[in-house]
This record gives structure tokens, C-alpha cells and sequence, in this order.
């Protein structure tokens, strides 16, 4: 398919996807070669790879983050919290409620739990790597309850499955929670700065 | 002798594609160099990051042209090599070409 103007959907990819900011030169070579070339296919073709490159970029030089995520939502002893009384009765009060409220009180619940067990490991991480910024530690925190949110209508509806019990809590169970935190951690901590337009002394 | 950089495969072509081009290497006269001399398409987001790579390690250096109507109004950003990296080029060349020599099954293009 021939065009003389690039997708601007894979523009949009481009600009807000590729983890470390914009690059506008990269960005200013694609728009160059798509013109010589006029295929949109190839120009989704380098938008993809450029994102897959910049998030495997980001995934080595934060495999810190992830090993920190995984080990603190594998610990969070949830059987033991499940078990205190008063956390309970607090969920029991959202069963009596009918149905969908029930079932939306009880992923709101879950959410606040995780949201809790969130600011502490989200709050201990930057506070180890010393990058605790207000605006950014708010948007990480915003991002991370939405994902809690829709991760848990996810465990909501994979409960209803009757997957293998253990599979079920040490698995599913935890993945809201571990994903919750990378992401937040990832918005709440930027890369390091893209190499400034300078010559580099030698 | 500084401690040596290991150069990966694509570092090398890269480095030598800049090499080649000389004052004009940007991305895009990049990349084409390097499908043109080793036939291989390697895409624009590759390029960047292992100019960045380079560029981390000493080798390579950058700065940015003037935007322009055709791009976008972005700008070109331009890279060369390093008096650093064309140590590392030189000297990755020797090596490779130790290795290379007396070995009878590469010589002829025949398998």
C-alpha cells in the first residue's frame, strides 16, 4: 500500500510508546525514508520494532525494579490478612449487598488491600533509589490503581473459572499487585535522560 | 592501553557504516549503507540503540542539525566516530583478522 502520508495512529505509537521520551530524529528519519519509500506497512513495521527496542532497553536497565516487584508480591503473606477477623467482617458486609454491588464492593475491596501493600513497596523503592518526586510519585500511584482495578475484575472472573487452587493464589492472585508496582514504579522513576545534542569531548 | 570495549556485531557494522559516510551520518544514510554493504535490513529504532549504546561507551558522539520542512520540521541528528572508538575499530580489526588467518575451509567461497 502506497501513501504519502504516514499512519498517524503509528505516529501517535511513536511519540507517546517509546520508552526515554521522544526521539525526534528518530522520528524525523522515519518520516525522511517513509517518503522515499511510501509503505505504510514498513513504517508500522519500524514504529513496532522502535517500541520493542526501547521497552527492551528499559526492561535491562530496570531489571532491578522487576526482581524487587516479584519478590515483594510473592511475599505479601495474603492467607494470614485473609484470615483476621476485622478483614473478614469487611468482606462479608459486601456479600449481603445485591448483586453487582456485591461483587463490585468486593474487587474495590481487593484493590484497596493491594493499594495499601502498593504505597509501601512503591514508597520503599524510591525511597532506596532516591527518586522520590511528588507529581511523578502521584501519577505512578494513579496508574498503578487503575491496574489494580482491571487486574482485579481479571482475578474476579478467572475465580469464577475454578482454575487449580494454588496456581490460583500464588499466581493470579499476585499478579495485579506485581504489575501494578512495576508500572508505577516505571512512571514514578524516569530512565536516564536521553544522551544530550552534544559533541562528546574525546 | 585503556581497558577494551567488547563490540558486538552490530556495534562494529554501525561504526563502520559512520565510518563510510563520514559527515553526513545520520540515521537514515545510515541504515541504508549498512543494507546496501551487508544486505541485511536493520531497522531505524535498532540503529538508534545501538548508537546510544556506542555513544554510552565513548565511542561514538553526536549533535543535532537544523530541522528541516521534509522531516517534519525535526532535526537530523548527526554521529561520528570517536578518536576512542577508531582506536577500537582498528583494534577489533586485528584481532578478527588474527583469527581469520590460515583458516583454510573460509578461503575460495566454496563450502
Amino acid at each position: 500500500m502506497k501513501s504519502s502520508q504516514p499512519p498517524s495512529l503509528a505516529t501517535w505509537f511513536l511519540e507517546h510508546l517509546v520508552p526515554g521520551g521522544k526521539n525526534e530524529a528518530l522520528a524525523g528519519d522515519l518520516l525522511e525514508d517513509f517518503r522515499r519509500r511510501g509503505s505504510v506497512a514498513w513504517y508500522w513495521r519500524q514504529v513496532i520494532m522502535a517500541i520493542l527496542v526501547g521497552f527492551s532497553k528499559e526492561l535491562r536497565t530496570r531489571w532491578i525494579g522487576i526482581v524487587f516487584a516479584i519478590i515483594y508480591s510473592s511475599a505479601i503473606p495474603w492467607k494470614q490478612i485473609g484470615q483476621n477477623l476485622e478483614i473478614q467482617s469487611l468482606l462479608l458486609l459486601g456479600l449481603r449487598l445485591a448483586w453487582p454491588v456485591s461483587l463490585i464492593y468486593q474487587i474495590g475491596f481487593l484493590t484497596l488491600l493491594d493499594a495499601v501493600a502498593l504505597l509501601a513497596a512503591l514508597i520503599m523503592y524510591l525511597g532506596a533509589t532516591r527518586s522520590l518526586n511528588l507529581p511523578r510519585f502521584l501519577r505512578g500511584l494513579l496508574v498503578a490503581i487503575l491496574v489494580l482495578s482491571l487486574g482485579n475484575i481479571g482475578v474476579a472472573l478467572l475465580w469464577i473459572m475454578h482454575l487449580p487452587p494454588l496456581f490460583f493464589y500464588y499466581v493470579v492472585w499476585r499478579l495485579p499487585l506485581f504489575l501494578g508496582l512495576v508500572l508505577a514504579m516505571w512512571v514514578a522513576r524516569p530512565s536516564a535522560v536521553r544522551a544530550e545534542a552534544t559533541w562528546l569531548p574525546e | 592501553m585503556g581497558k577494551r570495549t567488547q563490540l558486538g556485531e552490530l556495534e562494529l557494522i554501525v561504526m563502520l557504516a559512520l565510518l563510510r559516510l563520514g559527515e553526513n551520518a545520520y540515521g537514515v544514510p545510515i541504515s541504508r549503507e549498512i543494507e546496501q554493504q551487508s544486505g541485511r535490513e536493520v531497522a531505524l529504532g535498532s540503529v538508534y540503540a545501538t548508537l546510544e549504546r556506542l555513544q554510552e561507551k565513548g565511542l561514538v558522539s553526536s549533535n543535532l542539525g537544523e530541522p528541516t520542512a521534509e522531516r517534519g520540521g525535526r532535526a537530523k541528528r548527526y554521529f561520528r566516530v570517536t578518536t576512542k572508538g577508531l582506536r577500537e575499530a582498528r583494534e577489533t580489526r586485528q584481532a578478527l583478522m588474527k583469527l581469520w588467518r590460515g583458516l583454510r575451509e573460509l578461503q575460495g567461497g566454496q563450502v
